[in-house]
């Protein structure tokens, strides 16, 4: 039974290292459409320094386009989606903070952020008892 | 004897080329495709210096502004310099595109940076490409972390693929039409799809276009190591951002 539960444990590690290759491609005919509308818009301001949502409106581009205008909100999105967990982990308390402020406590979230803390501070707490366990030993 | 100083001579001067880069600006273009449906266009200019730790947008569209991030804090600043807020990021300096790309840690998206909280777990070749899977170290950990998978060719980061502990695909980014500026790789192009966990058919694309690459400049130091309107800061009494103009 036990080997049973490490061969199928074996499975799933190998299945779960494998990437569909399809992850790789780039579909980039469908950015290209999702975007079809925001390019021409994009090439109006390229061309037009100072232009403005009201100037492309008179020009009829992307006339019908939902735009959304909220500028802060562009930098404000996970960064490569990094979870809660990886900031708390990686940056202890101020990581905490971060997913707090951001998230607007998001418990679930913040949850994950300081199980991250927690496990970092232990690790640290570990690295530094097997130290010092190890110098008092060869010191001996 | 000789052969030596000049290799010596030519690691040295390697050495010091590597660390001077400090400074980078380019043109940007960033197009949203929100998963609520709604579509979005940022433009303007970006300046990022890793000494000062600031990176600052320069925006003229949708509408002429500041952003900067410092910090865990973005503040942003209208045309006429007056403070209109600020709000909480994760988008560290550090772990940007700029700095990755001016300390040469972009090929690896910096997961090799002696931290070890990652580890290479395969590597495979497959044509002219590289495919490198990382695992978490601790193996505690992948309750909490999935894989991510790395795709290089040429030694350059081509795709970034971040998986949640289950095996399901988080985000994914791609890195294209590199250009080499003072011996410094960027991408142009960079385009990321990121999933919700919560519901698989919803996904955000945002495709990041850089332009005008500059690296080192000496100019314009006052935009790189841009100060807040502190004064106008410490009266505000809010300092949640103002509500978008509607359009």
């Amino acid at each position: 039974m036990k080997k049973l539960v490490s061969l199928f444990a074996t499975l799933c590690l190998v299945l779960n290292l494998q990437a569909k290759t399809s992850d790789f491609n780039l579909d980039e005919k469908k950015v290209n459409a999702e975007f079809g509308q925001l390019n021409k818009l994009e090439k109006y301001v390229d061309a037009n320094e100072n232009a403005t949502i009201a100037d492309a409106k008179v020009a009829e581009i992307a006339a019908d386009v939902d735009l959304d205008t909220s500028t802060l909100d562009v930098m404000k999105e996970l960064p490569a989606n990094i979870p809660a967990f990886w900031w708390g982990f990686c940056l202890g308390w101020v990581g905490l903070i971060v997913v707090y402020v951001v998230t607007d406590n998001d418990k679930d979230q913040v949850k994950k952020a300081l199980k991250g803390c927690i496990i970092s501070g232990l690790i640290g707490v570990a690295i530094w008892v097997v130290t010092l366990v190890v110098g008092v030993g060869s010191s001996i | 004897v000789l052969k030596k100083i000049f290799i010596l001579i030519f690691i040295l001067t390697n050495s010091l080329f590597a660390q001077k880069n400090y400074r980078v600006k380019a043109d940007i273009s960033i197009k949203d495709k929100l998963s609520n449906g709604k579509l979005r266009l940022t433009v303007g200019k970006v300046y990022y210096d890793k000494i000062y730790g600031k990176i600052v947008y320069q925006l003229r569209f949708p509408r002429k502004e500041t952003l900067v991030v410092q910090d865990t804090s973005i503040f942003q600043i209208d045309e006429n310099g007056k403070f209109l807020g600020s709000k909480g990021t994760p988008m560290l300096p550090e772990f940007t595109i700029f700095h990755m790309a001016l300390t040469n840690r972009l090929s690896d998206y910096g997961l090799n940076d002696g931290t070890n909280f990652y580890k290479v777990s395969k590597v495979e070749k497959e044509e002219d490409a590289i495919i490198t899977t990382w695992m978490p170290s601790d193996p505690s950990l992948n309750k909490y972390l999935g894989k991510i998978m790395m795709k290089n060719v040429k030694k350059r980061l081509e795709v970034i693929l971040f998986y949640g502990p289950k095996g399901d695909l988080l985000s994914k980014q791609f890195f294209q039409d590199y250009t080499n500026v003072k011996g410094i790789e960027f991408p142009r192009s960079v385009t990321q799809l990121s999933y919700s966990v919560k519901d698989k058919n919803k996904e955000n694309i945002q495709q990041t276009t850089y332009q005008n690459i500059v690296i080192d400049e000496a100019e314009q130091d006052e935009i790189y190591r841009y100060k807040i309107p502190i004064r106008k800061l410490a009266v505000q009494p809010n300092t949640k951002p103002t509500k978008s103009p509607k359009r």
